[in-house]
């Protein structure tokens, strides 16, 4: 599991390096640097180093825009080292087995998320006042939809 | 009294009357945990961090495909949200037996009262406790798990927690909540070292025993011969001496008599590594002598020189030696209270009796007991249970002086008691007390002041 990891978090933090400038390289250790204290050591067992490993890896993203795809398997990337940093430690191989299918759900989700972002972004749509409109009421239907009602008071007996 | 043997528990020994007994094993179960309430698990927060991050770059730099980074984490967040959240986790641990001897295995079992979707136990053992079965962590997964089990050994007697477990709860992937299971408390009864009941007083007691007496009655050991009385049995008639001088001897035989030991343990000193203080020592060696003379149908009393003068009046029988060990466990008060032996009534020190005093010899007030007992004219042993000694600090160049100066005032000290007519046994709790008992003579002489 934490070979497994140690992919994981090296992959994250490599992909956006390759479009990284020379002085955004600080990021790229950084963020090794942090992997690897994520996974061994006397910090290891704080969550706050895996999420910035996680913050170094976003940021790296921003600052170098690598192309749609290698987002996209950039933002899968950073959900699976998040979630194996996060397995329990000293899990035998049966266990922990078990435990990553309880997490393949969370990853299918994650996939098809991933799938319609770039499905959206891949759709050219012409500016229209019809869809802006359309958006609008779709948004106050969802609202009304999503928002808790307020349960009816029982009628007094007459 | 029998040697209690290995894999045979206090209870199995202590509700036999008649000799040792199997007793059904009941777990015994600690106090309910508080139930502790369901929050954010770490990893919702490090998802929503991510998420966060990604979607305020995708606003800031209006690059919607950075909106790639955060779906994914936001995905798994809606489906780690999904489901009902369970009622608050609550559990137990138990522990079976809650009575053994030191050396033996005991099983902690922890429970939840509802099972989770996952559950992390992680045991945290006290002083002197080994893991002997078991993973320290153990993770257990769905509905089929709800318990967790190992197997501890504990290396040191006394009436003490165990240890305790730690659980983590988590459920849905996005709740997480923390208790802690603490089983109740485990009386660890010390293993007495194998001894035997050779140390005896002067005077031994009227009442019949084992022990062979300094006087002619109706015993197995040779003591004398006499010349023969009308009545005296046929049999006792020692043919030669009879033939040699021409007239009827017979042999006598030494009487058999009952012996009164009372144990004395120092409590105030303490020292040494956890589960092999001079106190563990003392106790053990208390718990030796006690079992080598309720064996041989002896009254066994016993003494506690502490904070608070303890004391149980000599009795006999297999069930006194449990209630010697069960005052033993309140032994360790510090206290700066010196000792009054006055305060101990003629039955728990009866005249005749034989005292061993187990202690490390650095205390004052423990030293000046054994005067003021031997100035009563009690037959007095001290064992010492000391065997560590000061380290010797390179880095200080008078350190090694320092030490060779103590050895000396030891020695002394051991000196002046004999002098007293206390003989001092060195016992390394490493070995029976059958060898140091051994140095010494059978018995113990009684210097009236």
């Amino acid at each position: 599991m934490a070979v497994a990891t140690a992919c994981l978090g090296a992959a994250m933090i490599v992909l956006p390096a390759l479009d990284l400038p020379a002085r955004g390289q600080v990021l790229t250790v950084a963020g090794l640097a942090l992997v690897a204290a994520s996974l061994a050591g006397p910090l290891g067992r704080w969550h706050g180093l895996a999420t910035l490993a996680a913050v170094a890896a976003v940021v790296g993203s921003v600052l170098g825009r690598p192309g749609t795809a290698a987002l996209a398997a950039e933002g899968l990337l950073i959900l699976g080292y998040l979630l194996l940093t996060d397995a329990p430690a000293a899990m035998p191989a049966r266990v922990a087995a078990q435990w990553l299918r309880r997490q393949l759900p969370a990853v299918a989700w994650a996939v098809l998320a991933s799938a319609a972002v770039l499905l959206v972004l891949g759709i050219r749509v012409p500016v229209s006042a019809w869809l802006v409109a359309a958006g609008a009421g779709a948004a106050v239907a969802a609202t009304g939809i999503a928002l808790p009602r307020r349960s009816r008071q029982p009628r007094e007996p007459r | 009294m029998t040697q209690p043997r290995s894999g045979q528990t206090a209870p199995e020994l202590a509700d036999s009357p008649a000799g040792p007994q199997p007793v059904p094993r009941r777990p015994a179960q600690g106090p309910a945990s508080v139930a502790a309430g369901w929050q954010q698990s770490p990893r919702v927060r490090k998802l929503a961090v991510v998420a966060v991050l990604a979607v305020t770059g995708a606003v800031l730099t209006r690059h919607a495909s950075l909106l790639l980074l955060g779906a994914p984490a936001l995905a798994a967040l809606a489906a780690f949200g999904h489901g009902r959240r369970p009622a608050p986790p609550a559990g137990w641990a138990t522990v079976s037996p809650l009575r053994c001897f030191e050396e033996e295995d005991v099983e902690v079992i922890a429970t939840l009262a509802a099972p989770v979707d996952e559950a992390t136990f992680r045991i945290e053992l006290g002083a002197a406790v080994t893991l002997v079965e078991g993973p320290a962590t153990q993770v257990v997964l769905g509905e089929q798990a709800t318990a967790a089990r190992w197997v501890l050994r504990p290396h040191a007697w006394g009436r003490h927690l165990l240890c305790a477990v730690r659980v983590r709860c988590r459920t849905g992937g996005a709740g997480q909540a923390d208790l802690t299971l603490r089983p109740p408390q485990v009386e660890v009864f010390p293993h007495p070292p194998p001894a035997r009941a050779t140390l005896l007083p002067a005077d031994l007691l009227r009442r019949i025993g084992d022990h062979t007496a300094a006087s002619p009655g109706a015993g197995i050991e040779f003591f004398g011969i006499r010349g023969y009385q009308p009545g005296d049995r046929l049999r006792d008639v020692n043919w030669a001496v009879t033939s040699r001088l021409g007239r009827p001897f017979v042999n006598q035989r030494a009487a058999l008599r009952a012996a009164d030991l009372v144990v004395m343990v120092d409590a105030f000193s303490d020292v040494g590594p956890p589960g092999d203080t001079t106190l563990d020592i003392a106790v053990r060696g208390a718990a030796g002598l006690a079992t080598a003379y309720l064996g041989t149908g002896d009254r066994v009393g016993v003494v506690v020189l502490g904070g608070v003068l303890n004391w149980l009046a000599p009795a006999p029988g297999h069930r006194h030696f449990f209630r010697i060990v069960e005052m033993a466990f309140g032994v360790r008060f510090p206290s700066e209270v010196n000792p009054d032996l006055d305060r101990v009534p003629r039955t728990a020190l009866p005249p005749r009796a034989l005292v061993v005093l187990f202690s490390p010899l650095l205390d004052r007030r423990a030293i000046s007991a054994v005067t003021d007992l031997r100035q009563r004219g009690v037959s007095l042993v001290v064992v010492d249970v000391l065997r560590h000694e000061p380290p010797v600090e390179p880095k200080i160049p008078t350190s090694a002086l320092a030490v060779r100066l103590w050895r000396l005032d030891r020695a002394a000290l051991a000196a002046s008691l004999n002098g007293l007519g206390v003989p001092v046994l060195t016992w390394d709790s490493g070995t029976g007390l059958e060898g140091a008992q051994a140095l010494r003579g059978r018995r113990i002489g009684v210097v009236r002041p």
